[in-house]
């Protein structure tokens, strides 16, 4: 039973490299007619990505005036808050749409992690961080309606900046037949959301950590959902039915 | 077959050698293409092979993969390795017609009549075979190996049988490089268990 098993389980290292027969017909009529491509620039992926998040954004930082209490706040805190969620916008970004040197596709498991990480510190930042100014910093009053009025604006600012991001992100990675497409999505839906949450720091005019945790927070981590769900079904969509 | 990790190991001349290979594909040489099917295809029919267990199927899907990485080849980043990316295709192929297949057992049952397989017309001629000393103990391994979970199945022929790192493996699979780990290890034991019985397996895991 033993030496047979062991040269049964030996056999399977005959799979590293198995008899294949030639490339067929249709395959090598596809190659024998086709034209020279162009490989792809991720780094010009990222710059898709990154300028379709940054179109809404940037629409409503020319539109509205910043907040009224933005001169009022910590120059400290005010710099490093903004370091911190533009951080929080690269690095996900980049891991969902670089790949690591020498690959051909982006790592789904370390943009994955870079979106549960910046989810978190993004949201407890806010919850633990923020900073208000006496008098001047508009806070909502103390009651279940406005505290949602008030979160549903600002994680509906994030939603027009992660949808056109998880769109362009589908746009420019259809061709990869990649696995892990919901940690990829996820990645660049939490991205926006930071930058949405970058942007909401110079407009939005409402203070308090609940707000700025759960709402201006709530927006990565809306984003990061949002992203997972729908890069796979954007993706799948593009894919062509049945064989090939 | 023990425990390595030989990505590392293996040349990084190969890597190069089929970079611009793929450079060469993409501008549009045929030869290019040629001579990156002969270098991949016996190890991508390996993986497939043991992925459906079947050699039949994973000759059709070997076509199907190097189809798909025609039309995506403008995807292909300039100098980077193609192997995982090739393995990431077929995985992907294979989970498309693993997905087929069960359809088309559900449109079976419902009106009775068998579903026409597509033709697959191969014509082109056969690489030089590896040395094939026991078909019947491939036969039971592959068998054996056809048992396990599909992600067990994956973790073990990407990291076991085809030498690829566990961060390697993660990154064809879409999972972390902790999952193939446990997955592999899990998924040889339990084929250690099911090859040479329960006592050899506890001593391999002892070891």
């Amino acid at each position: 039973m033993t030496d047979s098993g062991d040269n049964d389980l030996a056999s399977l290292r005959l799979l590293q490299a198995t008899m294949a027969p030639g490339p067929s017909a249709d395959l090598m009529a596809a190659v024998e007619d086709m034209r020279p491509v162009r490989p792809r620039v991720p780094l010009r992926s990222l710059l898709i990505v990154a300028a379709a998040a940054a179109v809404f954004p940037v629409v409503a930082m020319a539109l509205y005036p910043l907040r009224r209490d933005l001169g009022a706040l910590p120059k400290l805190w005010v710099g490093a808050v903004g370091a911190l969620w533009l951080a929080g916008f690269l690095i996900p970004l980049a891991f969902a749409i670089l790949p690591p040197a020498g690959q051909v596709l982006p790592n789904s498991a370390r943009a994955g992690r870079s979106a549960v990480l910046a989810g978190i510190t993004l949201v407890l930042v806010g919850l633990l961080f923020t900073v208000d100014a006496p008098g001047v910093t508009l806070l909502p009053p103390a009651t279940w309606s406005a505290f949602v009025h008030f979160w549903w604006h600002c994680v509906s600012f994030s939603l027009k900046v992660s949808i056109p991001a998880v769109v362009a992100a589908a746009f420019v990675l259809r061709r990869l037949k990649i696995a892990g497409l919901a940690r990829l999505g996820a990645a660049v839906g939490a991205a926006a959301g930071a930058l949405s949450g970058l942007a909401l720091h110079g407009l939005c005019p409402i203070g308090g950590a609940a707000h700025v945790g759960l709402a201006h927070g709530g927006g990565v981590v809306i984003g990061g959902l949002l992203g997972a769900l729908w890069l796979p079904l954007l993706i799948g969509l593009t894919q062509p039915r049945g064989r090939g | 077959m023990g425990e390595r990790g030989q990505a590392g190991e293996r040349p990084d001349a190969e890597a190069a050698a089929l970079a611009a290979l793929m450079a060469r594909y993409c501008a549009g040489e045929a030869q290019a293409f040629r001579e990156i099917y002969s270098a991949l295809a016996p190890r991508i029919l390996g993986y497939l092979a043991g992925l459906v267990g079947d050699k039949a199927t994973a000759e059709d899907l070997l076509q199907l993969t190097f189809m798909k990485l025609h039309q995506s080849r403008a995807a292909y980043v300039k100098g980077a390795n193609p192997v995982p990316w090739l393995y990431t295709i077929a995985y992907r192929t294979c989970l498309d017609e693993l997905r087929r297949r069960k359809r088309a057992r559900v449109r079976l049952s419902s009106d009775g009549s068998l579903p026409r397989e597509p033709e697959v017309d191969i014509t082109g001629s056969a690489e030089p075979a590896a040395p094939v000393t026991d078909e019947a103990a491939i036969a039971r391994g592959m068998a054996a190996l056809a048992t396990l979970p599909e992600p067990l199945r994956q973790a073990v022929l990407l990291t076991k049988i085809h030498g690829h790192s566990s961060a390697e493996a993660a990154s064809i699979a879409g999972t972390t490089a902790g999952a193939i780990k446990v997955r592999a290890h899990r998924g040889y034991v339990a084929l250690r268990r099911k090859l040479l019985g329960p006592t050899a397996a506890a001593e391999w895991v002892a070891s």
